[in-house]
């Protein structure tokens, strides 16, 4: 930014206030009564604050960018008419000066550039923040999230390989930083996604996801986000869908898990459109590979997408966003009480609209969506069918007052309508049928809103400040909530940067929770404050990045295994994250991740507190991959810690009810076995007719045939303990994809 | 006696400003400035001269402090870098990328505000630099689409803009087949460009280089296609448009090779 120097030079030792670190600019020689006022050149000499001469430095005058470019001395000549000259003296590595000639004319002017701090580009790094990739974007792109192997082109699996994320099980559930998978939200062209008490398999949480094709970029905060994000208590992800094609597209792909076909077309001057449609059905994986498991009926589903998109200068982007989904899987399981098959469907709906536009220093969001959930679960007598329609609206605007300066501020409001329908068993101990049910049948309505605003500061060159507050109140709840939040980024050498930040996050427990039959309808919204310190060295490409977290939970509500709900649990979660990329041996590039954690809660069963059942202490994950010409190949090995879980120390047998009571030991006082797994993948790229290429793709996922265990059961009377091993012990998959 | 480079130097910039400057005479304000500008970094792709091109620089920092932001003088900064980076790409030692990631900034600054044709295919040509400056092949993958985006965004805004069928020969050239690139698409590209030419009127100070250099392209993918008559013919045209043109004289006189020719 220019300095002006349009004041009295006398002043100027006392500063200049708003000039910072600019001391002296300038002092006039001679008295200048010579000169004649308006004819006389320019002359005079430019220097730094030391008095040595500045070579090559633009001097002009503003009013007519007339100029010179000073020689090895540092002087300067230039000749103007006009009475009134501004002059302005520029050189890479100083403070910007504006000088106005005072009239009469100086013989000689000296002009004092002062050294500005090495020019460094925007702080983008941000607590909590990471980017597996050169792009400045984002977190992850969707070629991350196909080549990673081991990832099944899954973006939860992809993000699953960066920092702060525990591997609890075979699922896709996002377990941050010593949190339950239900605190991470997803968000969708800013609307949030439906993410109903995510779908439990005897393997693991799964979680919804979208094609990573679909998507132009992916950003994910494991912690500190700013207060944009509401009703998340460990993390966010944001996903955006991609723009407006700029030429047609389409790409075909068959493996052995599915066949997916997509298609980009521009169809009209400022309007595209975009499908894809995936059917996956393990059944050819499962006749190649076998399975540790019995499916009926074997996982499958499908989704189909589509969007339209106008966009021009004038009136900014608008994108219309819709997806549908089913999923079906059936899967055998042994329980104590019950020897059956676990039944699973769900259908999803969303349709997002989003429109983005920019005014000026002003950009703006607005968007709405409207989605619906329907899952149908049944294991001997838990049958439970949920359903859940929910509607959002968004607004957001961006005034950017300067380039170091942008404040934030929006509204949201999401109103989600979820009834319940079926029967739960009175414990989970005793599925079989014939067992002791409660009937459900509730129709649970909820309305939340929320403000926030907050501002990023840009302090110097090296100090960004992202501060802010939300508020939400919500009708089930019955409560308003303040939540204020802090970043902070200080870049203290080249290329390291210090990160803090601190702040209250609040989310409005699941609806289920609130039904009168197992829940309690007076629950209050839970609560976490993170702190987090950290460094980062290096830049996108090659950077060590170390964060250090604090996590503080009140007010949590949980499900107990008798499918009641726990109320004012408490808990903490403490760690560190270890982040490296680079190139590694020969050209390849690496990425190695390390987290402890220490999570503790109230147990929800015995109100006890004891390590959380998500408590994975050491996770470490190391991808590798190398091109040679066509050929890209990766290998991705992954190590952690079996997550605790409480035992079964004894039985007895109740004769009144017929079966096995078990009896438990301290909760969470066990692990499970530790996991790892090595998956390897390799890639050709290879042209087929002018125009089209073709992707061939092989990879052996748990490559050294580690036989992970994921989870216990027990034989009917508790004697005998059972493991729920990996879906695969080893798996081969191949598959292609055509591009044109 | 050995040749005194700086003087001969700042004799040329000095020539370049005050052609530029007679040139622009007519335009006023902002206009007037970007066309000086524009006419420098041609003087400089011209004589192969980086310092002329920094020379365009300078003009360009003064114009840009009293205006501050704007998209055509943030377009020629960056194409005043791309130009500066593809000189920096054939010498040794040369680190090429600082430029571009500048480069790529400016352009993508200027795109948000005014939607030239240009602009769109130097963004393509700039992102195809990156990735060739870069070792990451995940950066060739990402970027690369992004490349042909902009490309065909810059089809899409100049259908019948010599410049964008220009530097989308240009790419081509460099772009595997497989890809959508080889020597076959550049000649049809590069043919496309120069009969566009014919009808290329530009209004001041919108960017109207490119016209020899289409020639000098073309030439070069007739030379690497063995057609030598068609490759003489082509570095004539240049030198008949620009008869000062260094490059289309080495190269038909033999003393270059081709971009790529060991």
């Amino acid at each position: 930014m220019p300095c002006d120097g349009n004041v009295h030079p006398m002043q100027k030792g006392h500063g200049s206030r708003w000039c910072g670190t600019l001391l002296i600019m300038l002092a006039l020689v001679g008295p200048g009564a010579g000169a004649q006022a308006g004819s006389a050149a320019l002359r005079g000499i430019v220097v730094t604050a030391e008095g040595k001469a500045v070579e090559s430095a633009n001097v002009f005058v503003l009013e007519t960018l007339d100029g010179v470019v000073t020689n090895a001395d540092g002087r300067f000549k230039l000749g103007s008419a006009d009475s009134v000259v501004t002059l302005v003296a520029r050189r890479l590595g100083f403070t910007p000066l504006t000088f106005k000639v005072p009239n009469p004319r100086p013989d000689s002017i000296v002009l004092t550039l002062v050294r500005a701090s090495p020019v460094l580009s925007p702080i983008t790094i941000l607590a909590g923040r990471y980017t597996a990739n050169e792009e400045r974007t984002a977190t992850l792109t969707p070629l991350e999230v196909v080549t990673t192997p081991g990832t099944t082109a899954n973006v939860n699996r992809a993000l699953q390989t960066l920092p702060g994320i525990q591997q609890v099980d075979e699922g896709t559930g996002l377990f941050v930083r010593g949190g339950d998978s239900h605190e991470t939200k997803v968000f969708l062209n800013e609307v949030a996604m439906l993410n109903p008490l995510d779908i439990q398999s005897p393997n693991g949480t799964f979680m919804g996801s979208v094609d990573p094709f679909l998507l132009d970029g992916i950003v994910f905060s494991s912690g500190g986000f700013g207060a944009r994000f509401g009703n998340a208590l460990s993390a966010a992800v944001n996903l955006r869908t991609q723009g407006r094609p700029a030429k047609r597209a389409l790409s075909a792909s068959l493996g052995l898990a599915g066949v997916s076909v997509s298609i980009a077309e521009p169809a009209f001057r400022r309007v595209g459109l975009r499908g894809a449609t995936n059917l996956f059905d393990l059944r050819p994986l499962i006749a190649v590979n076998g399975s540790s498991q019995k499916y009926d009926p074997v996982p499958r589903g499908s989704d189909l997408s589509a969007s339209v998109i106008a966009s021009s200068k004038e009136a900014g982007e608008l994108t219309l966003f819709g997806i549908r989904k089913t999923d079906r899987l059936g899967v055998a399981f042994d329980d104590p009480s019950y020897s059956g098959t676990f039944g699973l469907s769900s259908n999803s709906d969303l349709i997002a609209a989003t429109w983005r536009a920019e005014f000026g220093s002003l950009a703006t969001t607005l968007a709405t969506s409207a989605g619906t959930f329907d899952k149908d679960e049944l294991y001997g007598t838990f049958e439970l069918s949920t359903r859940l329609l929910q509607k959002q609206a968004f607004g957001q605007a961006d005034w950017v007052v300067s380039d170091r300066l942008t404040l934030r501020s929006g509204i949201e409001a999401e109103k989600v309508r979820a009834e319940f329908e079926g029967s739960v068993p009175n414990t989970a101990t005793d599925v079989a049928p014939g067992s002791r049910i409660r009937k459900l049948g509730s129709d649970i309505t909820g309305i939340r809103t929320g403000v926030f605003a907050e501002s990023d500061a840009r302090i110097g060159q090296r100090l960004r400040v992202v501060a802010g507050a939300r508020s939400d109140a919500s009708d089930l709840t019955d409560e308003r909530t303040v939540d204020p939040r802090v970043s902070i980024a200080l870049r203290t050498l080249k290329s390291a940067t210090l990160t803090g930040a601190w702040g209250v996050y609040h989310e409005i427990p699941d609806a289920l929770l609130f039904d009168p039959v197992l829940g309690d309808t007076t629950l209050r919204a839970m609560r976490a404050e993170h702190s987090i310190v950290g460094m980062q060295a290096g830049d996108n490409a090659r950077m060590v990045r170390v964060e250090l977290y604090h996590k503080r939970y009140s007010n949590l509500t949980r499900q107990t295994q008798d499918y009641t709900t726990a109320t004012n649990g408490t808990g903490s979660a403490r760690g560190v994250d270890f982040f490296a990329k680079g190139n590694a041996w020969f050209d390849t590039r690496a990425r190695l991740t390390y987290s402890y954690v220490h999570s503790r809660r109230t147990d929800a069963n015995s109100g006890l507190m004891a390590d959380a059942p998500f408590d994975v202490p050491h996770t470490v994950t190391l991808v590798l991959q190398k091109s040679i010409s066509n050929w890209q190949a990766g290998a991705a090995y992954r190590y952690s810690s079996g997550r605790p879980f409480t035992p079964v120390t004894g039985a007895s047998f109740d004769d009144m009810e017929r079966r096995w009571i078990p009896a438990y030991g301290a909760p969470y006082s066990e692990r499970l076995p530790t996991l790892t797994r090595l998956d390897l993948s390799l890639s050709n790229l290879r042209q087929i007719a002018p125009g089209w290429t073709a992707i061939l793709y092989a990879s052996v996922n748990n490559a050294l045939g580690r036989h992970n265990v994921y989870n216990y059961t027990y034989s009917p009377d508790y004697t005998e303990r059972r493991q729920v091993a990996s879906l695969f012990d080893r798996s081969l998959y191949v598959g292609a994809t055509i591009l044109h | 006696m050995k040749p005194n480079y700086r003087a001969l130097s700042l004799s040329l910039t000095a020539m370049l400003a005050l052609t530029a400057e007679l040139r622009a005479q007519t335009l006023t304000g902002r206009d007037r400035w970007a066309d000086s500008v524009r006419v420098m970094i041609e003087g400089g792709v011209r004589s192969g001269s980086s310092a002329a091109i920094d020379s365009a620089r300078v003009l360009l920092e003064r114009a840009m402090t009293a205006f501050p932001n704007d998209p055509l003088l943030l377009h020629y900064e960056g194409y005043a870098l791309y130009r500066k980076a593809t000189l920096a790409l054939g010498r040794t030692g040369a680190d090429p990328k600082p430029m571009l990631e500048k480069a790529r900034e400016a352009l993508e600054r200027s795109s948000k505000n005014l939607e030239l044709p240009e602009t769109f295919s130097l963004q393509a040509a700039v992102y195809g630099q990156i990735i060739a400056a870069s070792k990451n092949p995940l950066t060739g993958m990402t970027l690369g689409k992004k490349s042909s985006d902009m490309t065909s965004r810059a089809v899409e805004e100049g259908p019948r803009n010599p410049r964008v069928w220009l530097l989308r020969g240009i790419g081509a050239m460099f772009t595997p087949e497989m890809w959508g690139g080889g020597l076959g698409k550049a000649e049809d590209y590069l043919k496309k460009s120069v009969a566009f030419y014919e009808t290329d009127k530009p209004v001041r100070p919108l960017p109207a280089w490119g016209r020899a250099e289409a020639f000098i392209w073309l030439g070069q993918v007739y030379s690497k296609q063995g057609k030598a008559d068609a490759a003489r013919a082509a570095f004539e045209g240049a030198l008949g448009i620009e008869p000062d043109n260094g490059w289309a004289r080495a190269l038909l006189t033999g003393t270059a090779k081709p971009v790529g020719s060991r």
